[in-house]
């Protein structure tokens, strides 16, 4: 059980992460590429914070006692949800210049095809 | 032809990973890292405080977070130059006029709103949350009061100044560190307060008060931007 | 003496207080920020001493070795460094006196002292996620600083860069995920010394979150198939950019990559594929710089090919298993680059406009025409200069260690080097008047590049102390041994092994 449950949660990553980049890349619409690089940081993030996940165990929200007590044995791994939450701001950091970019772009030429520029220049 | 060569570099990727994690997996599952175990067992006695991802956000990995609020920092600043530099247009003209619904839900939900996110702002050191989570909480929350088709201008100078100071200060706590322990981002009130107590952990919650405010201004400000750009 | 910590802080500090001060005392800001900058080179100079014998451990917060952030300032991190201080020096004085340059000048005043704090703080960290976030900071700001003077296909080129930086971060950030998964640390020596100590470790494994670590950087040092995306970023922004992106950013990024060669050198397929890609890299971005006519991207795919050369040399320095200098010569060879190639960006301003064409009319100054063409010698390597020195080493010591090929290639690369470069420079003094109508204070900044060239080319000496006192091998196993000697780390692995 506890297998199959951590399984499902790295392919749920992998999955979202290899989607995510697939449609960055192939795509000429510059907000289906936008949409694309946010599931792949989603998808990292989740594979990145599977990691950290030991089944049957608590939050690393401990009080006192477990604290004194051999608190690895009874908590999850706090390192990645830890990194995680950084991965996530630099996500929307990214995220929001990426969009403003595309939105000057399209003021300036009123398309979002990447390469329409291309084509009647170079 | 392109696109089933990315196609296949992306199953590759898929594949190799997924063996590798299915193998860490079955190899080493229910066995703490050598890292988590450290930071659980120490934590005790370096802060004294229950949250213990929050004890690695703002002091084992406090530098991580400098970058990290650099980095929020930085977005804020490039939009604001990009929006600066295309002018504005009113988007927020084409939002639809709110509705009376809209509108009394967002006075009685708003202050709830504002008050659960300094709840798990303040509380981040003793339950989940934190700087980070209730400024977001907060920021989305002034969201609502732009849907609600209040159209006053935001004072942008005053948030400006809101921002720097609250990096700053984290700085400066940063430097303070220095003068007394020889060593960036120390936290040098550690004994101050019992366990469990909203006065614990010396400058954990200070720094996380800080970032809090500082998420606030951003994400509202992120939120302003896009809607009257 | 005090901390060196506090060279990151100050220009940290100073990039978050000037949106509040920038408006209010726009001279005396930039007094500041020259005179920060003029204190980091102070006491990175001051350190020094200090350093070359022993590094120096920085623990972030009092937190011990492997398990808190540490930074090591060693000689090689701090001559790195200083070289970036110093950089940043001279483009604070070039920038004195163009105020219609960019659109909006505080967001530069913000931005540019936090880009600098990063690729400090970049050049001396150990800890591989710290890598990752201070890289993040450096490529936003980029962005940034790249979108700041709006020309025709700026914000197309930045969309194309963004879109290549975010794919490599991506694939740094899930190697990263997979090498904690796998060891359980993040600090680079501590897990270098995991690897290698305990042989219990799937090697396959390690060699797939390894693998993805190489390709994220290699997306993020913009090695061959991925510098396609790049250039543009040279192309169509203004040409400080190429300063700041050439100078500073490839170099900074050449040598995380330099760093975290710790980690590939445990499996020599790693060296093979770095050896493999740098040596297309030459030959590719030496042939698109030779037929290209917008001289911004020309001197961009010089710098592609200077990183690729780095890059080879190192890791052929680490595969011959002789003892060898190519180490220390290729951190030299990144010092020597990086002057060079930014005193050409700031020299080229002068003459060249949006499209990267020399123009005609323009007034161009003697001194610029004078860096220009001394920067250019520098960097291929011609007699009185420094660059010939370094060269000639690499290409004796390539020699001795049995690789004679790659001396070909160095040959060739710079005999292609010479041809287009010279080329650019011979047009100068056709189309051009010279007029000495250039301000003194941005003199400086051609100035200042100069003496330090000649300095090395007076005495090469300096150089070839500096280069000899730098041992890869010893620094990493000072640090591995004062890791070693964490108690509570030792404790922890002895369970592990009877748990196993």
């Amino acid at each position: 059980m506890a297998l199959v449950l951590e399984i499902l949660f790295y392919l749920n990553g992998i999955i979202l992460l290899t989607g995510g980049l697939i449609i960055a890349i192939i795509s000429r619409n510059i907000i289906k590429m936008i949409i694309g690089f946010v599931l792949a940081h989603t998808g990292v993030n989740i594979i990145l914070v599977s990691t950290g996940y030991i089944f049957n165990r608590m939050p690393p929200i401990l009080n006192k006692f477990q604290q004194t007590n051999n608190p690895a044995a009874i908590s999850v791994d706090p390192v990645p949800q830890a990194l995680v939450l950084t991965s996530i701001v630099i996500g929307v950091a990214t995220t929001s210049l990426f969009m403003f970019y595309a939105l000057r772009y399209y003021r300036d030429n009123g398309t979002i095809d990447r390469d329409s520029m291309e084509e009647h220049n170079d | 032809m392109k696109k089933i060569l990315i196609l296949m570099i992306f199953s590759f990727l898929a594949v190799s990973l997924m063996l590798f994690f299915m193998q860490i997996n079955s190899s080493k599952s229910s066995m703490q890292s050598i890292s988590g175990d450290y930071y659980l067992t120490s934590n005790a006695k370096d802060f004294n405080i229950p949250n213990v991802v929050t004890s690695i956000v703002t002091q084992y990995r406090g530098y991580d977070t400098i970058g990290e609020i650099t980095i929020l920092f930085l977005s804020i600043i490039g939009v604001f130059m990009l929006i600066k530099t295309t002018g504005f247009s009113e988007i927020s003209k084409l939002l639809q006029e709110p509705g009376t619904i809209v509108h009394t839900a967002t006075v009685i939900l708003f202050p709830i709103i504002m008050l659960f996110g300094a709840y798990i702002i303040i509380n981040g050191h003793l339950s989940p949350g934190g700087g980070f989570q209730g400024g977001a909480i907060i920021g989305s929350g002034m969201l609502l009061l732009f849907l609600a088709g209040d159209k006053k201008e935001l004072n942008r100078t005053a948030t400006h100044i809101v921002e720097s100071i609250s990096v700053s200060i984290i700085l400066l706590i940063g430097l303070l560190g220095i003068y007394y322990l020889n060593a960036f981002f120390a936290n040098f009130l550690y004994s101050l307060g019992t366990f469990g107590s909203i006065i614990s952990g010396g400058i954990i919650p200070i720094i996380y008060i800080l970032i809090g405010v500082k998420v606030t201004v951003e994400f509202f400000h992120l939120s302003e931007y896009l809607l009257r750009s | 003496m005090i901390n060196p910590v506090i060279t990151i802080i100050l220009p940290l500090l100073l990039g978050f207080l000037s949106p509040l001060l920038y408006k209010h005392i726009k001279i005396y800001f930039k007094i500041l920020m020259i005179s920060v900058f003029t204190f980091n080179i102070l006491e990175l100079i001051i350190i020094i001493p200090t350093v070359s014998s022993l590094p120096l451990q920085i623990y972030m917060g009092n937190i011990p070795a492997p398990f808190g952030i540490m930074l090591t300032f060693g000689l090689t991190g701090t001559i790195i460094a200083l070289m970036v201080n110093f950089i940043a020096l001279c483009i604070v004085f070039f920038k004195l006196n163009r105020n219609k340059d960019c659109d909006n000048e505080m967001v530069f005043y913000t931005v540019f002292p936090i880009l600098i704090a990063a690729l400090i703080s970049l050049a001396n960290t150990q800890d591989i996620f710290n890598i990752f976030v201070f890289l993040e900071i450096v490529t936003i700001s980029v962005y940034i600083l790249a979108g700041l003077k709006k020309y025709k296909k700026t914000d197309l080129s930045v969309i194309k860069f963004i879109t290549g930086t975010s794919i490599g971060a991506l694939l740094m950030l899930t190697g990263i995920a997979a090498l904690y998964a796998l060891t359980g640390s993040l600090n680079i020596i501590h897990i270098h010394s995991i690897l290698t100590g305990y042989a219990y470790f799937n090697t396959y494994l390690f060699n797939i979150a390894v693998f993805i670590i190489l390709t994220g950087l290699m997306v993020e040092a913009y090695m061959f198939p991925f510098n396609i995306f790049v250039t543009d970023i040279y192309a169509h922004t203004q040409t400080i950019n190429g300063a700041i992106y050439s100078g500073l950013v490839q170099s900074i990024v050449v040598f995380v990559m330099i760093k975290l060669i710790k980690l590939f050198i445990i499996n020599p397929m790693f060296l093979n594929i770095m050896i493999v890609i740098g040596i297309v890299t030459i030959i590719f971005s030496q042939f698109s710089a030779f037929t290209e006519k917008n001289i911004r991207r020309m001197l961009g795919f010089s710098s592609f090919a200077q990183s690729g050369l780095l890059i080879t040399i190192v890791a052929l320095s680490l595969k011959s298993g002789v003892h060898n200098e190519l180490f220390s010569l290729a951190i030299m060879m990144i010092i020597i680059h990086a002057i060079s190639k930014f005193t050409m960006f700031l020299a080229a301003d002068r003459f060249i406009d949006e499209n990267g064409n020399i123009i005609n009319k323009k007034k161009a100054g003697q001194v610029s025409f004078f860096a220009f063409i001394i920067a250019t010698l520098t960097l291929v390597g011609i007699p009185p200069f420094p660059g010939f020195y370094i060269k000639f080493r690499i290409i004796s010591e390539l020699l001795r260690i049995n690789y004679p090929w790659m001396a070909v290639i160095i040959v060739i690369s710079a005999f292609l080097e010479i041809i287009y470069l010279l080329k650019t420079a011979r047009k100068f003094f056709v189309k051009n008047s010279t007029d000495s109508n250039e301000p003194l204070i941005s003199i400086l900044a051609a100035i200042l590049p100069l003496l330090i060239i000649f300095l090395f080319s007076v005495n090469p000496a300096y150089l070839y102390r500096s280069s000899s006192e730098m041992d890869f091998k010893e620094e990493t196993e000072i640090s591995i041994q004062e890791i070693n000697e964490t108690s509570i780390l030792n404790e922890h692995i002895e369970e592990n092994n009877i748990e196993e």
